[in-house]
């Protein structure tokens, strides 16, 4: 675990001198990274994943923020019901930017009914800021960095599902952009909750989530008209938790 | 001359007692002859009675066994129309079977057109069974459950509502699928 409340260069920089944008030099990094002509940082990527995760994961990253003509700043995961893995894959993809670009990097967790986005970098509980902090204190001050320098988590330990708290998040959203390149926000399900899609309005987009051989197609179609009725661009969908019923060679070549 | 003494003797006493018991003639009013006779009638009236009585009897029996043979005659009379009934139903069945039989054949040559038929050789027991054949069989079996597997997965994949391939989520959300996670991690 790393307690982060430290001073880093590039926090006084920020503070100095504004909004810090690598979008260009950044969009370069990543697109060398994935294509293989640069190798692996030696440092920031934290979370273990095997060869095709980690490929797959680079493709959602890469898909999100470094193809086609916008150039999305923040975005909202979502699964389509509990269940679906969002928390995990928002916070892969997270980790997977952070360590290739040098841009700055925040992950949210907008579930304030059951916050767990910091159990995935082994933050304790204890370490984590509490409400108030949460919605209004400088983040560079006071979130932990579990990643890399670059990676920031804005995550709260007591659960707060009232509207207040939810209201605020979405004025976060805002001051969030100036303050970072990335914004990833973990939303609670579409079909729960209404705060997918609300997050969603204030983001540029959204990555609905969706577990193989658990969501019902019934189900995530409903989800796509919610946030098509809500104006929400959906960004694309993440097939997760995909099994291979025979050899993953073979399927390839079927 | 001893033998001659006993036999005077006894001739003595043989005098003697004839001197005793002097004869006499006595009359009487019974007739024997008449009494014997009235024996002899009462004896047979006592056998006619009897005879009489097994007059009767015989005449009993007689029109007993007379009337046992009237039935006799009777039953006979009916086992014989029953035999020609019996006997007409044989040959009826008979002929209705050899009539039959050559409907079937004459039907069976009709659907063939055949008008004549022989035959060219007698049928014979083969030597190897003609069933079961197990390679057929199991050939038949394979492909059966062949079918019935891809039967089931069909009706299986069919009925399954979830996404299982990024090509389902394009199909049917008509978005672009960003990446496919594995499960294994």
């Amino acid at each position: 675990m790393k307690r982060m409340f430290s001073k880093l260069a590039d926090v006084t920089a920020i503070r100095n001198f504004g909004i810090v944008r690598h979008e260009n030099n950044d969009e370069k990094l990543f697109n060398e990274f994935a294509s293989g002509d640069l190798p692996a940082r030696a440092s920031g990527q934290t979370l273990n994943l095997n060869e095709q995760t980690r490929e797959e994961t680079i493709r959602l990253v890469r898909q999100i923020f470094f193809s086609g003509h916008s150039r999305p700043q923040a975005v909202v995961f979502s699964g389509v019901e509990h269940g679906s893995g969002c928390t995990w894959v928002c916070a892969r993809a997270a980790d997977m930017l952070a360590a290739h670009v040098d841009g700055l990097v925040c992950l949210v967790d907008a579930d304030l009914r059951s916050p767990s986005l910091h159990r995935h970098f082994e933050i304790e509980t204890s370490s984590s800021i509490v409400n108030e902090e949460f919605l209004s204190a400088p983040v560079h001050q006071t979130a932990p960095q579990p990643g890399g320098p670059n990676l920031w988590l804005l995550s709260s330990s007591a659960q707060r599902p009232d509207s207040p708290g939810f209201e605020r998040l979405r004025s976060r959203v805002a001051e969030l952009r100036k303050e970072f390149d990335y914004i990833l926000l973990d939303a609670p399900p579409i079909n729960s909750h209404a705060d997918a899609t609300l997050l969603g309005a204030v983001a540029d987009g959204l990555v609905m989530i969706v577990g193989a051989n658990d969501t019902r197609r019934e189900a995530a179609v409903r989800a796509k008209e919610t946030l098509h009725a809500a104006g929400v661009p959906l960004l694309g969908v993440v097939l997760n938790k995909r099994t291979f019923p025979i050899p993953e060679k073979l399927y390839r070549k079927l | 001359m001893k033998d001659i003494e006993v036999q005077i003797s006894q001739a003595r006493e043989a005098l003697l007692r004839e001197q005793n018991n002097p004869l006499h003639e006595e009359t009487t009013d019974r007739n024997t002859t008449h009494e014997w006779i009235k024996g002899e009638l009462a004896k047979a009236r006592t056998e006619l009675t009897t005879l009489r009585a097994e007059e009767d009897a015989s005449a009993r029996i007689v029109d007993e066994y007379r009337s046992q043979a009237q039935q006799l005659n009777q039953t006979e009379i009916i086992q014989q129309d029953l035999l020609r009934s019996a006997k007409q139903a044989e040959d009826n069945f008979l002929l209705y079977s050899r009539k039959q039989e050559e409907a079937r054949i004459q039907d069976a040559l009709d659907q063939r057109r055949i008008v004549n038929v022989s035959i060219a050789e007698e049928p014979t027991v083969p030597a190897l069974p003609s069933s079961p054949h197990r390679a057929l069989s199991l050939a038949l079996g394979s492909l059966l459950a062949c079918f019935v597997s891809l039967g089931l997965g069909y009706t299986a994949d069919y009925l399954d509502s979830t996404f299982r391939t990024p090509q389902e989520v394009e199909v049917f959300l008509n978005t672009h699928v960003l990446a496919s996670i594995p499960r294994s991690r």
